[in-house]
């Protein structure tokens, strides 16, 4: 899986924590960037701010976003992501805590490849999770090719 | 006799000009008649030559008929004219018969009448000699004719002519008649006869006419008169003033009115207590006219057209409301009928503003309930996002704690890990719960044709599925079909079947029905068991959140689901509504009434 990454985008160092063991247990935990608010997902994809020493990089093969995040939000995020030339065919699953209607249809409506709640029960969300980083890294054929 | 009184009244009472000129009439020629023989007979005793008073005598009869032709031709002129006769007859009222003379009478009149002449004549004949005096004879010819018409003034004429020839005409006791003369005089007098009779009879037949006329005249007058009070009394005794009036126009603009009449009411409704009648509208209302030059206007077209108009004014000047209504009885002419509406129109006026000041208060509600709905809104929001996160750590890292160290944990340090875990679980399902029902009063409800039937199949088999130990029997009433919320009635239905499936669950025999029952004009949906049941006392406390009637250990929930339950029904209109004893199972019905009566909600 050289070449292949997950984008992160999560504010909260807990479930941060939760997912990286689970996807550490999934065997997919080496190619793993973690950014913590919208803003600095936006500055990771484009290579700004912060990240501007990263001009030349690689994209994610696929970015899980939370949508409440601080500064900007996990659906500002999509949107800036849909807008730009570079990402805009990038694979984005909307991992969220919600289950509102009101954030799915508006995930759907920017763009987000797929919505995935995160369970309240550990044992089901760890295995949501493996089963996510393993079928967007190994199953799931990106658009571009690297 | 009672008849004959009758004609005699009528004949000679009654005011009428036409009876009057009647009686001057017939006594002015009874008197010039009886003059004129007398005197005229005298001026014969001059004339000795018998020839001279022979012509003498002719040029007087010939004189005496013109005169009387000249009287009839008088009477002629006072016949009604034919064409009205025509007309008066046609509609003539019933036969007036009883009022005139039996004819026999009038014949019995004509011949003694005409008889007691022949008698005087006889009287007198001594002192006249054989002066036939015919002239005697047309008083009871006329006097027939005038009582009886043509027959008994023919009967008269007859009569007359045959005695005074057979008593009075030289020669004596014979019908011959020797000298031309009185042959010349007997035949004007049967000629004169005849006439009178006819143009008597004619009279008669006019005067008929005419009485005829008169009554059916009198007949439409009373009507009329019924008619004129009935109006009157309307006029004087309604509850709306009606003013007629006449436009005063200068050029081509109205100016003014004048009125010519008032009701009693118009003072009432109006409140101008002093007469109107013959002043001016500018008087009685000063400034009218020049602050309401389109009612004038209108007035104004009213008279001109004759179409009727209303509407409804205030009059700052009488600080009254009225109604208008004008009609136009004649050209320039105008009847206004005018109703005082001040206190309808101030109660209209004070529902108006109650209506607005209602409206006001209702948005003003609604944007507070919109508010409070958006915070609960945020609040559900905050709840499933931000509460979740740190429940979920709590299990997880507990989990992973005892997946990567499960091994070097003693004893009580496992279960105490284990019991947070159970705790956060329980505390997961608390916050669903609450987000279930937070969410089932939020939101629009949508239209949709949902089976309910096919629905508790589906449901059933998934709980079965669950839990394939359990062995329970269904029985769901197959096309229940309703309208409402797909999504809001299927958690109606998982609640309600998690619980029958839930109080069940100590029942060997398990059985879960779903059916239909119609009380009244409401229809049912029901989900009956015969599991656990509840204690009915507290029957109130089932639909509240968080209130459970059985122990945890017992049957273990959340006490929210009911709530939600009962929350979306209400939103569709409907009712639950349970039932149940202790350990008798439990029955939860509910109705949806047609989607259009809660339409508005959406």
């Amino acid at each position: 899986m050289k070449n292949k990454s997950i984008l992160l985008v999560e504010d909260n160092p807990q479930d941060e924590m939760l997912i990286l063991r689970a996807l550490k247990k999934a065997n997919v935990a080496n190619c793993i960037e973690v950014v913590r608010d919208g803003q600095q997902a936006v500055d990771f994809l484009f290579g700004q701010g912060e990240f501007q020493d990263r001009a030349n990089f690689d994209l994610p093969t696929v970015i899980l976003l939370d949508i409440g995040l601080p500064r900007l939000s996990g659906l500002e995020v999509l949107e800036r992501i849909r807008a730009d030339q570079r990402t805009g065919l990038l694979p984005v699953v909307m991992l969220t805590s919600s289950d509102e209607e009101r954030d799915r249809l508006q995930s759907y409506e920017c763009g987000a490849n797929s919505f995935v709640r995160k369970p309240l029960d550990f044992s089901e969300f760890a295995e949501t999770v493996a089963r996510l980083g393993l079928y967007w890294l190994a199953t799931n054929e990106p658009p571009c090719k690297p | 006799m009672n008849r004959v009184r009758l004609f005699f009244r009528r004949l000679f009472m009654g005011s009428s000009a036409r009876k009057r000129f009647i009686l001057w009439a017939t006594s002015g020629y009874l008197i010039f008649g009886s003059a004129w023989i007398f005197f005229s007979d005298r001026l014969l005793l001059a004339f000795t030559d018998i020839y001279a008073l022979a012509r003498l005598s002719t040029a007087k009869g010939i004189a005496f008929i013109s005169l009387t032709t000249l009287l009839l031709l008088l009477a002629f002129c006072i016949i009604p004219d034919r064409t009205d006769q025509r007309e008066s007859l046609r509609s003539a009222p019933p036969c007036r018969s009883s009022e005139h003379l039996p004819r026999w009478i009038a014949y019995a009149f004509a011949l003694s009448v005409t008889l007691a002449m022949l008698w005087v004549r006889m009287q007198i004949a001594v002192s006249f000699d054989t002066r036939s005096l015919l002239i005697l004879f047309m008083l009871p010819i006329i006097l027939s004719s005038v009582l009886g018409g043509f027959g008994p003034g023919l009967a008269a004429t007859a009569s007359a002519a045959l005695g005074i020839n057979y008593f009075a005409i030289p020669p004596l006791h014979s019908l011959q008649i020797e000298q031309p003369h009185d042959l010349f005089q007997w035949c004007m007098l049967i000629a004169t006869g005849l006439l009178a009779s006819y143009l008597n009879e004619r009279l008669h037949r006019a005067r008929k006419q005419a009485e005829d006329r008169q009554a059916m005249q009198e007949a439409a007058q009373e009507k009329l008169r019924a008619s004129e009070a009935k109006f009157r009394y309307l006029y004087e005794n309604m509850l709306n003033g009606v003013i007629h009036a006449r436009m005063i126009i200068q050029g081509d603009t109205p100016v003014d009115m004048e009125y010519i009449s008032a009701n009693p009411a118009f003072a009432t409704v109006t409140g101008i207590t002093e007469s109107v009648v013959g002043r001016r509208l500018s008087e009685v209302i000063p400034g009218y006219c020049e602050n309401n030059p389109e009612s004038l206007q209108t007035f104004v077209q009213v008279a001109a057209t004759g179409i009727p108009r209303r509407w409804e004014q205030y009059l700052r000047e009488l600080d009254r409301w009225f109604s208008f209504s004008i009609y136009s009885p004649a050209h320039g002419e105008v009847i206004i009928v005018t109703e005082n509406i001040t206190d309808q129109k101030r109660a209209e006026e004070e529902i108006f503003l109650l209506n607005t000041d209602l409206e006001q208060r209702v948005e003003q509600r609604t944007a507070e309930l919109t508010a409070a709905n958006q915070e609960l809104d945020s609040f559900a929001y905050a709840v499933s996002h931000d509460l979740r996160a740190p429940l979920r750590a709590m299990s997880g890292f507990s989990q992973a704690l005892i997946e990567d160290y499960g091994e070097s944990l003693q004893g009580e340090a496992r279960m105490f890990l284990e019991q947070i875990i159970i705790g956060s679980r329980k505390m997961g399902e608390l916050i669903e719960g609450l987000l279930t029902l937070s969410r089932s009063t939020r939101g629009r409800l949508h239209r949709d044709r949902v089976d309910l039937s096919e629905m508790a199949r589906r449901l059933l088999a998934e709980l079965a599925q669950g839990q394939p130990e359990r062995r329970v029997e269904w029985r769901i009433e197959p096309d229940l079909v309703t309208e409402g919320d797909a999504a809001m009635l299927e958690v109606v239905l998982r609640n309600l079947l998690d619980n029958a499936w839930k109080y069940t669950a100590r029942r060997e025999k398990a059985l879960i029905r779903f059916f239909p029952r119609i009380e009244g004009l409401q229809h049912f949906f029901c989900i009956g068991d015969n599991g656990a049941g509840f204690d009915a006392t507290h029957a109130n406390k089932l639909f509240q959140p968080f209130q459970r009637l059985h122990r945890q250990e017992e049957f273990p929930g959340t006490g929210i689901g009911l709530a939600t339950a009962q929350r979306i029904i209400h939103r569709h209109g409907g009712t639950l509504l349970a039932e149940g004893q202790r350990e008798q199972g439990a029955t939860f019905c509910f109705n949806i009434p047609s989607y259009s009566a809660i339409k508005r909600e959406s």
